[in-house]
């Protein structure tokens, strides 16, 4: 990649039920952290990536407040707002204002503010990401297409849905060992096969725990001697809405695509790839990323799970610090946290959480039910 | 009463709800001794189902059997005492459901349990004038009731559509209709308040029977026909026990009665009782038949129509769905979840 | 309370009706206003049969908002005969008879009410068809 953009400040706040804190609080958080990391005052441009907000009666024009809190003037500000596909796609933005060169340096910060809503409501409010006419106002939800695919993943592969333990086991192996994780313990069976029931077959253990949580990045044009973290490729690609695709073909074909093109630009493949970061959300788009991106054959994403293909130390270490599953699913803010944690992972700042040796990592999240998928390659 | 054009049925369609509870269940709560004796199911419509819903499902299968385009219909003409909006037409629903709109009258007739028939008396004037090619007619409601009144033990669900046309397209053919209204409140509920309010014994000889027995009695002098010329006659039927007791008092023998009783089987479904017991009485008809329809409505009225079925029934009544599927199309549920599918339960 | 947005979709919620483009003739459900095949605007009213059958099926115990008093419901994907997917709800039947390849037909059912006060949503819902049940 010509121009590249590297990575020069990262921060997050823990994901969590953050009762004290406001969603422009836990954003300017997350935001100075990223900033002190940085060792940098002043951005040209702030962007920020929200999923709810809006709908949840919350703080518009994000991007805005965020800057205005943090006492930046004179910035551009923009807000994004793709389902939950909105971190990626804001780097992307970032991106691309600083390679078309109206911008050198960039404050990106993802943020979701969910624990002010009730249950029931922000089920509601983020099934709007899907199709409003024919499937939100129906009473389709992500976590109901999610049941529906798992259902029609179980039965065409004549798997066992105790299988799907795995999945939630390799998170919450990794979250443990992560303090910014809301779920900071490891998974048992009893405990996964007791988990009550949300969709049959799907249980609250089969999706991720809406939580609060903002996370941040400080971009700029890379050096050509950079040591920092860069981001080699992405790609963010949009096919045919509607939850039916993906549930009843049991692929991901932007998410394929996206990571594809990514790894184009990049110049390298899956094979030089130290971990990923896949989008989580639920235990559907999570085996149906592994598979999209190349991770494990067409139905058998469970299985490389129990195998331990994805844990730190196995061959395709995934969710390194727990993924949206055991640290916490901030919508709006998860591509950031997978930015920030892949950017930990690679400069070897991970901790508990390192992968060893790891120079290049695929983050990739996915928006309105896998219709849509951005991916980065950093390293 | 009789139009200048010859009209009949050229469709009809019924519908009842799948859930059914039965009787000495709801006595399970209620503790009542004066609890109806024998045993018997009402029709109970499911969370999701009212009068809407089943009147859209009744036309719909009028229409199957009818076979008739539905920019030909000028009328939609639901009854009803159960609307689901107080304001806003339950019918420009089904009518929109059916594909009628926008060229047609569309309203909802209300008589309590008679609204359907006036709808038909009316369609019929309306076809036999010339006006409109086909109408619509039809009765249908989810029956309120008091927790714990006596109403309760068969208060139903369910409905029926007709679509009316030309004698010559018709499966049954209309001799004549009659009716008969006074001024009696035997039977009313009040704007704004969820169940209705009955004078008890009152509702009977001065009201049902009255009614019932003078719209009759005028329509076989109007016809000149006696019981022994009808094969069956139909009766609205608010219990098991009326439409037999009215039907031996103007001489219409027991075995051409109780097969078109539905209440032991899906309780009293109002608007929609006598017209899916002249629905059922068409299912098994004879080409020749005569077939006595009449209904009651407390306030209080009773509409009567005399029926002629032709040779075309068969092959018409095959396009359609026959009452007794809904009718054998049954789930037992018990008193709490009849509770929560009837809304009473409070949520909000 | 959205009321004009459940009245236009009036055509597809209660008749089924979707969208056959004259250029091509490829078919959708809903209705459309470009066809996403070829590009074309022309359009002839498609009625859809509203027979199909069940692809997947799911029994939902937490619903959204507004859907709470009907659970436990089924959710699903139906493939109508003219090979179209859609997501709908079964009704009429229990929610654990429903199986992959179950014949339904669409039926119209109050989807959402909004409390009591609020416009009704009348739609399709499908049920398993009627001689089979
Ligand atoms: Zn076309």
């Amino acid at each position: 990649m010509k121009n590249r953009i590297e990575i020069v400040g990262v921060g997050m706040t823990r994901a969590a039920e953050e009762w004290e804190l406001g969603l422009l609080d836990i954003a300017i958080k997350a935001a100075g952290m990223a900033l002190d990391d940085a060792k940098c005052d002043k951005v040209d441009a702030v962007v920020v990536a929200n999923a709810l907000g809006g709908a949840l009666g919350d703080q518009q024009n994000l991007a805005l407040h965020v800057a205005s809190g943090l006492g930046l003037e004179q910035v551009e500000t923009f807000s994004v707002s793709c389902d939950e596909a909105s971190g990626g796609s804001a780097v992307r933005l970032a991106s691309a204002l600083i390679v078309s060169g109206m911008h050198e340096t960039i404050l990106v910060v993802g943020a979701e503010k969910t624990s002010d809503a009730l249950p029931d409501m922000l089920e509601t409010v983020r099934a709007a990401g899907l199709d409003s006419a024919n499937e939100t106002s129906f009473g389709f939800s992500p976590t109901i297409a999610a049941a529906l695919g798992m259902q029609q993943y179980l039965s065409t592969y004549k798997l066992d849905k105790e299988l799907f333990f795995h999945i939630a086991k390799v998170a919450h192996a990794h979250g443990a060992t992560n303090r910014n994780a809301m779920f900071r313990w490891t998974l048992e069976p009893a405990q996964y096969n007791k988990s009550p029931i949300v969709a049959t077959p799907l249980s609250v253990c089969d999706n991720a725990p809406p939580c609060d949580g903002a996370a941040a990045l400080v971009v700029k044009k890379a050096s050509a001697q950079t040591s920092r973290v860069c981001i080699l490729g992405s790609a963010n690609v949009a096919v045919e809405k509607g939850i039916v695709h993906p549930i009843t073909r049991l692929s991901l074909p932007a998410a394929t695509e996206s990571a594809k093109a990514a790894w184009s630009e990049s110049g390298c493949d899956r094979s030089a790839m130290s971990f990923f970061e896949l989008h989580d959300s639920n235990a559907f788009l999570a085996i149906l990323s592994i598979e999209a991106v190349g991770l494990a054959e067409p139905g058998e994403a469970l299985m490389r799970a129990a195998a331990g293909d994805f844990h730190l130390k196995g061959p395709s270490p995934l969710w390194t610090f727990g993924g949206h599953k055991s640290r916490g699913h901030a919508p709006g803010a998860g591509g950031i946290y997978q930015i920030v944690e892949a950017v930990l992972g690679l400069r070897g700042d991970a901790g508990e959480n390192q992968v060893l040796n790891a120079d290049k990592a695929m983050v990739q999240c996915l928006g309105s039910f896998g219709a849509q998928a951005v991916t980065h390659v950093l390293g | 009463m009789k139009p200048n054009l010859a009209v009949g049925i050229v469709g009809y369609g019924g519908y009842v709800p799948r859930y059914r509870i039965d009787a000495a269940e709801v006595n399970r709560v209620w503790k009542d001794s004066a609890m109806p004796s024998g045993r018997s199911f009402k029709a109970v419509p499911g969370p999701d189902e009212d009068t809407a819903t089943i009147a859209i499902q009744a036309a719909r299968n009028a229409m199957r059997m009818a076979q008739v385009s539905p920019a030909k219909l000028r009328a939609i003409w639901f009854g009803t005492e159960s609307k689901p909006y107080a304001v806003k037409p339950t019918s420009t629903i089904v009518a929109d459901a059916i594909g009628a709109l926008p060229h047609a009258n569309a309203a909802d007739w209300e008589f309590a349990c008679k609204p359907g028939t006036e709808a038909m008396q009316a369609a019929t004037a309306m076809v036999g004038s010339g006006m409109a090619p086909y109408a619509m007619c039809g009765g249908a409601d989810t029956a309120q009731a008091r927790p714990g009144d006596i109403l309760e033990y068969n208060t139903g669900a369910g409905g029926a559509a007709f679509i009316l046309g030309v004698a010559e397209e018709s499966l049954a053919v209309l001799e004549a209709s009659t009716s008969y209204v006074t001024n009696t409140p035997d039977f009313f509920r009040r704007e704004g308040q969820p169940y209705p309010s009955h004078g008890q014994r009152f509702t009977g000889k001065p009201a049902y029977f009255h009614h019932i027995q003078a719209a009759v009695k005028e329509l076989l002098n109007e016809t000149g026909a006696s019981p022994d010329d009808f094969r069956y006659a139909v009766f609205h039927q608010p219990n098991y026990q009326f439409p037999l007791k009215v039907a031996n008092r103007l001489g219409f023998p027991k075995e051409k009665v109780v097969p078109f009783i539905l209440t032991s089987q899906i309780g009293n479904t109002y608007s929609g009782a006598a017209l899916l017991g002249l629905a059922k009485a068409l299912d098994q008809a004879e080409p020749g038949d005569k077939i006595l329809l009449a209904s009651y409505g407390s306030g209080a009225g009773s509409d009567a129509f005399c029926f002629t079925v032709t040779d075309k029934i068969k092959e018409i009544r095959e396009r359609g769905v026959p009452i007794d599927k809904y009718l054998k199309r049954t789930k037992l549920i018990d008193y709490a979840v009849y509770a929560r599918y009837r809304g009473k339960l409070r949520l909000h | 309370m959205q009321i004009a947005k459940s009245w236009r979709r009036q055509p597809s919620n209660l008749r089924l009706e979707g969208t056959r483009c004259t250029a091509c003739g490829h078919l959708a459900f809903p209705a459309t206003i470009r066809c996403r095949q070829c590009g074309q605007a022309e359009f002839d009213v498609y009625q859809f049969t509203g027979f199909g059958e069940v692809v997947v099926s799911s029994i939902v115990y937490e619903a959204p908002r507004d859907f709470g008093e009907h659970v436990p419901y089924c959710a699903a994907v139906v493939r109508l005969e003219e090979g179209i997917s859609i997501a709908t709800m079964i009704t009429d039947v229990d929610p654990e008879d429903v199986s992959p390849g179950m014949p339904v037909e669409m039926v119209t059912r109050r989807i959402a009410a909004q409390g009591d006060k609020g416009p009704i949503l009348y739609a399709y819902k499908f049920a398993p068809l009627l001689e089979n049940q």
